[in-house]
Parts: C-alpha cells; structure tokens; sequence
C-alpha cells in the first residue's frame, strides 16, 4: 500500500524535526541577552540537542546537519567560518561513537555524558580558536562555559525529551 | 537466501564506509573553510551577510523578548535604590547644567576664534539608530549583529556608538543586516588620542574587557583616569568620539576601561560623518541630532515628542550665548 500524501508529508516533518530543533536552539545561542559578564561563559545551545539526537536519533541528525548548525552559528556570531562546524562535528562523533552505552540509560547518565561532551566541545573551540589565530585564548572562561551548558541539560535536554515523544506519537486511527 | 544475507551485509559495509568518509569529508570541508576565511575574507564575509540577512527576521523577532526581559530584571534590580539614585542624579543635573553653561560659552569663543583663523569647516555626525539582533555569544568573538543594512545607508568602515561611547565598527554590511566589531575584539585597532596631553597611540583590543594602548610615544605623558578618545587619524572615524579612561597597568599593558557597556547592548548609533558649514552651533546641532535620529530608519518607535520639547525647552532654557560674529 503506498502512503498517501498527507502521509508522506506527516513523516518528512517528524524527520525534520531534529535538525529544526538544533536550528531553533543555535539560533537562541546568539540572541543578545544584555546581561553583564553573561557574553563569555555563554553556554553553547545547540551543543545539546546535537548531543541527544547524536545519541537518540543519528539516522535523523547526520554529520552533515551537525556541519551545517555549526556553519549557521559561526555566519551568525561572528566567528570564523568552519570553527563551531569543527566542534559540533567533532562533538557529534563523540556522542555517536558512545551512543550504544548512552541511550535508554536514564536521565542522569544521559546528564553525565553531556558533561562530558559540554567540556569536550567548549576545550575543542578554545584549541580550535588558539590555533586559527596563533595565540593562546583566555582560558578563564572555559569552565562556566561548560558547566552553564551542562546546567542548561535538564531544561533544554528535557524539552527534547518532550519532542521525541512527541515526533513519535501516533494516532490511535492511523495505526491500522 | 545465503546469497541475499551476503548482499546485505555487504550493504551494511558500505554504508559504514559511507558515513565514516562523509564525517572525515565534513571535517576536512571545515578545515578547509577556515583556511578560506584566513585567505580571502571577501567570499566568507559575502557567505556570512547572506545567512544573517536570511535569518534577521527571525533574530528581529526574538530579540525583543529576549530584551524585555533583560529590562525586567534590570528594573527590579533598580528598584531597590530609587531614592539614592534620584539624589545622585539630582546632584549630577545641578553639575552637568554648570557645564553646561560653560560649554555654551567655550563653543561662542570657538566660533569666533574660527573665524578669525579662518578654520576649515568641522565635521558633522549623522547618526542612525539600530537594534542589536544578535551577538557573538562566546569568549572569542567580540561581535554584533544589527538589524540595518546598505539598504539603509550603512557602510563598512562606520564608527557605532553606544549610549556612553565608541562600541566598535561596522565591519561588513548586508542588505538587512551589518556586523560590527567590538573594540575589544581581538582584531580590532583604533587610532586614539589622549584627551589631556594629546599623545596618539592605537587601541587594541585582545578579548578581555578592557583592551590596551600600544605605539604610544616614549615621552607620552600618561596618567590613571586620563580619557581616551578617537584621533581620527586614517580617516576611518570622526575625531573625538569618547572611547574610555586609562585605568592602569596590568601586564605591563595600559589597560583602557571603555565608556560603553559592551555586553549589554540593546540599541547603538552608527555613525556617517561629513562636513558642514562652520556656522552649525551646538545648540542647533543638538536640536536637529535628536530630529535626525527620529528619522532614522532602524527604529519604528520615535522618541515620545513631549520629551523633545522638554529637551528644546531646556536647550533654550540654557541660555542664550553670544552669538557667532
């Protein structure tokens, strides 16, 4: 039986859904907040929905969607072009090679890993930036940077949770 | 059936070759676009002007909220002093109107000392007004994102102001949208004077905070709270613009503490200069400045007319100086 229109149409959105959401979220990452010292340490949005869709759904948040959010961060915040789609890439990989032992583990694994990626990718940036212009970084605010995005899991982790829940809810009348 | 699980298998292989080559392909893509952004700047900034106007609707949109709410917090905050900052304030009125005066005189002096030496015609600031839509968000950019572009009149090379002083400079400008850089950006390099003595030196900014002073000459007279201000040297800027105080030595670097609050943005002023006639009094000036930036395009809101009366009422109220001979 072949799917109808409305069909085919309803499973390219919940596909799109991922990579849209990592859009939503790097976005975010560059709205001004006007806070005072808030602008170094913070944190790195769109690592964290990259990490849960790196873990929970990599047949629909692909390396190359992980390149492209990264090339929409730098266009937008100003960086060189390439550093955050370096980062995310890498970020990504990481999270996909561990995804076996991640998912399905429970919330506070999940938290766990992405401590671990949180400092993974902000260490990744502050090399990736010291290299591109030949002189060490301040170092200062790399921790809080982490740690804020760590912070931010539970929310922003959570909302995803929400999504995927949702992307895969199907009505009672279309499961026959 | 054996043959088909072999085939399968096979496919399983090759797909997972697949994806590895693509991610080795990817990383190399993103090398090769630094490289890119290292060598020629033209493409990359053309790329990146094209991204952000695509998306400055939606930046538009949300940094607004984002705004309101920073505002909120700032209100309550401020709440808590009223009283002390209202007498601060007071008392600072009562100062400000003395300079003031003393402003008003100096400028009826300068006029007719121009006059005599028969100075070339001054330059005038036209400002317009934009939104700040997005920022660099991070340690190692120091960046804005406006929400005026070429479409508007705005230029690479134009000086943007804050409410308090020099911010940075619009380094590339799209349709819709124009990037500046922050005065402490690492790449950012400002020829300043100072106020009091006159030395020149550059500005160089190096992601902290505070950026430094280098090419500052050896018999430089230099002291702790000495303001900095724009030279105007390589004709970039208008002279003048208020930059920052010395605020001392750190690393054997003298640190400049800049009049604006950089991270918390909302709204500045990008500034075209451009001559006019030496007869453009500063009390004129001012009228037609607050009528010009009503004019501006970046901003719908214009300025409430009661407070422009208020303010042409207190310009008049200010007294009527000699006038130009």
């Amino acid at each position: 039986m072949n799917p109808s229109l409305l069909q085919r149409l309803d499973r390219g959105l919940r596909s799109a859904v991922p990579g849209l959401s990592t859009l939503v979220f790097a976005l975010l990452g560059v709205v001004p907040l006007h806070l005072p010292v808030f602008g170094p340490i913070s944190p790195l949005l769109a690592l964290i929905p990259i990490y849960y869709w790196a873990v929970h759904r990599p047949d629909l948040m692909t390396f190359s969607l992980a390149f492209a959010i990264g090339l929409v961060h730098d266009a937008l915040a100003g960086a060189p072009l390439g550093v955050h789609s370096l980062v995310y890439l890498l970020c990504y990989w990481a999270a996909f090679s561990q995804r076996r032992f991640l998912a399905g583990k429970g919330f506070f694994v999940l938290w766990w890993g992405m401590l671990l990626i949180a400092a993974l990718g902000v260490g990744l940036e502050w090399l990736v930036f010291s290299v591109f212009y030949a002189r060490l970084m301040p170092v200062e605010p790399l921790a809080f940077r982490a740690l804020l995005t760590t912070a931010l899991f539970p929310l922003v982790g959570g909302l995803m949770i929400q999504i995927h829940r949702l992307m895969l809810f199907q009505p009672r009348s279309w499961r026959a | 059936m054996k043959a088909r699980t072999r085939s399968t298998v096979r496919l399983i292989a090759l797909k997972s070759w697949a994806h590895r080559f693509s991610f080795a392909l990817l990383l190399l893509a993103a090398v090769g676009l630094m490289m890119l952004t290292k060598i020629d700047t033209l493409v990359v900034e053309d790329v990146r002007a094209r991204v952000t106007d695509a998306v400055s609707p939606v930046l538009n949109a949300v940094s607004r909220p984002a705004a309101t709410v920073a505002t909120v917090v700032e209100d309550v905050r401020q709440l808590s002093d009223l009283r002390a900052e209202n007498a601060r304030l007071e008392a600072e009125n009562r100062a400000l109107l003395q300079y003031q005066e003393i402003a008003f005189r100096l400028e009826a002096e300068n006029l007719s000392l121009r006059a005599l030496t028969n100075y070339r015609p001054d330059y005038r600031h036209r400002f317009l007004t934009a939104r700040v839509i997005a920022d660099g968000a991070g340690a190692f950019v120091r960046s804005l994102a406006l929400n005026v572009g070429t479409a508007d009149g705005i230029e690479s090379g134009q000086a943007v102001l804050g409410g308090n002083g020099l911010a940075g400079r619009v380094v590339q400008a799209g349709e819709r949208t124009a990037r500046v850089l922050l005065i402490t950006d690492f790449n950012a390099r400002i020829p300043v004077l100072l106020e009091r003595s006159r030395d020149r030196a550059m500005l160089v900014g190096d992601n902290t905070d505070r950026p430094h002073l280098t090419y500052l000459g050896e018999e430089a007279s230099i002291a702790v709270g000495d303001r900095v201000v724009t030279s105007g040297h390589g004709g970039m800027f208008p002279p003048g613009l208020p930059v920052g105080t010395v605020v001392g030595l750190d690393d054997g670097l003298i640190r400049v503490q800049p009049f604006e609050h950089l991270d918390r943005l909302e709204f500045v002023r990008v500034v075209g200069f451009e001559t006019v006639d030496e007869t453009a009094s500063m009390q004129r000036g001012l009228g037609g400045l607050s009528f010009e930036a009503m004019g501006a395009v970046g901003v719908e809101q214009a300025p409430d007319p009661a407070v422009i009366e208020a303010l042409t009422r207190f310009i008049s109220f200010g007294g009527t100086p000699a006038a130009a001979p």
